[in-house]
């Protein structure tokens, strides 16, 4: 167990270390999620009622794209520098490759979406800052950055990375994608009566599923 | 040849639903003459929802004997049934229209039909883009897989989804449940065994002209 601990550590510290010498990922999600709101913001008036209704969608459509766009950068250099290829010939598991990417990812993830909440609340005028949401992104981006890793090994191998991630990608995470825009679209209008538990229960079930499923089939993905 | 009986029995059932439902099927007093979309929306939906079902089942035999028979077979129906997803898609937007006021809402069944489209589309896509061989075959059953599994929690995702928002109200049907009379139930049952016999037939071509790309490596 300690073991699989230390092999787990030594893939992530890898991961940080290659992002912080070319600092794509992070540049990538922070740089174009603000871009999308910064369009998005230009084409609303700032009107509170508007921002209310459609706040939610905007934020998570600049998360969304940025993020797959960031995942395409995040295993291009696995493919490139046939990483991937290397770390396989090593006894290690190969579902802690996809715990290490699913982790690595999730903390960049988290990073870009403070900066990006940060950004929308002075642009939108919005008060999203609360226990559900930030409850709320923790299961989102734990479903999003394991489906997304699996994806993304996949979709590294092909010559339409960015088409074919994002197309596998949202019809997939649709149900946690509801979740979060269901959660955001509370907090931005401060309602009370909503059904959150019932959709923290899918998300959490949602992430169960999919790490399971997902960290049990990685390895079929990468035979040969 | 038993394929082109086959394809021409089809064709003369065809035609007899074609007779039933616009000629032998009666107006329905509600809805008017838009309710006779329902007779190949409905059949259509049925040949969407089955196929995703089937697909997963030959990709899971692909996974198990490596035979490529059975990716072929899921090949043709993710083929088809993306054109059944898209006769469905469209069929239901044009009867929604004029019934319930709106050409789309955020009910369940809805948004799980349009997700299921893009599994369809992303794994077509995927097919399409990734170099072929044993890797890509292998891979794609395990997407088709991935999407059959996760369609019931787009469903559940989507029921909870309908509970915060109100539904459409607009149309004479509103609020109140659709009754089929006896001719009604016959020609859409009649249907939904003709889109079958079709969807059958369609996979069986589609099945023979992928076995003969893949002989020629095309």
């Amino acid at each position: 167990m300690l073991n699989w601990f230390k092999v787990l550590s030594i893939l992530i510290k890898k991961d940080i270390k290659i992002e912080f010498q070319t600092k794509e990922t992070l540049v990538t999600l922070c740089l174009f999620g603000l871009l999308i709101i910064t369009v998005f913001s230009l084409s609303t008036e700032n009107n509170s009622l508007i921002n209310q209704n459609f706040g939610a969608g905007i934020l998570w459509s600049s998360v969304i794209f940025a993020g797959s766009i960031a995942m395409v950068k995040f295993f291009y250099h696995e493919e490139q520098n046939k990483t991937l290829q290397s770390l396989l010939v090593m006894p290690v598991p190969s579902e802690l490759i996809l715990f290490s990417k699913s982790i690595v990812f999730f903390i960049f993830l988290s990073i870009s979406e403070i900066i990006i909440f940060l950004i929308s609340s002075v642009l939108f005028n919005l008060n999203i800052f609360s226990l559900k949401l930030i409850l709320g992104c923790i299961v989102f981006n734990i479903g999003y950055s394991v489906v997304g890793s699996f994806f993304g090994v996949i979709s590294s191998k092909s010559s339409s990375k960015e088409i074919l991630l994002t197309m596998l990608l949202i019809p997939i995470i649709t149900p946690i994608l509801m979740f979060i825009i269901a959660t955001t679209n509370d907090v931005i209008r401060s309602e009370l009566n909503s059904n959150f538990q019932t959709w923290l229960g899918l998300g959490i079930s949602f992430d169960i599923i999919f790490l399971t499923l997902m960290s049990y089939l990685f390895g079929k993905i990468l035979e040969d | 040849m038993v394929r082109q009986i086959y394809l021409i029995a089809t064709g003369i059932v065809f035609t007899i639903s074609i007779w039933m439902i616009f000629l032998w099927a009666p107006t329905e007093i509600n809805q008017g003459q838009v309710q006779r979309i329902l007779y190949l929306h409905v059949p259509f939906a049925w040949a969407s929802m089955v196929a995703i079902i089937a697909i997963a089942f030959t990709s899971f035999l692909f996974l198990l004997t490596k035979n490529d028979r059975w990716d072929n077979l899921s090949q043709s129906l993710a083929e088809v049934g993306l054109v059944s997803a898209v006769v469905m898609l469209f069929s239901g937007i044009v009867w929604a229209k004029p019934v319930w006021g709106v050409w789309w809402t955020g009910e369940a069944k809805l948004t799980t039909a349009l997700v299921l489209f893009f599994i369809y589309c992303a794994y077509l896509l995927f097919r399409n883009y990734f170099p072929p061989g044993n890797a890509r075959n292998r891979i794609a059953a395990i997407i088709a897989l991935i999407g059959a599994i996760d369609s019931p929690i787009i469903y559940y995702a989507a029921q909870i989804w309908e509970q915060n928002h109100p539904k459409a109200v607009v149309g004479p049907l509103a609020s109140e449940e659709s009754s089929l009379n006896g001719e009604m139930v016959i020609t859409l049952l009649f249907c939904v065994l003709t889109v079958t016999l079709l969807f059958v037939g369609l996979v069986w071509t589609q099945y023979q002209t992928n076995k003969l790309l893949r002989s020629k490596n095309v």
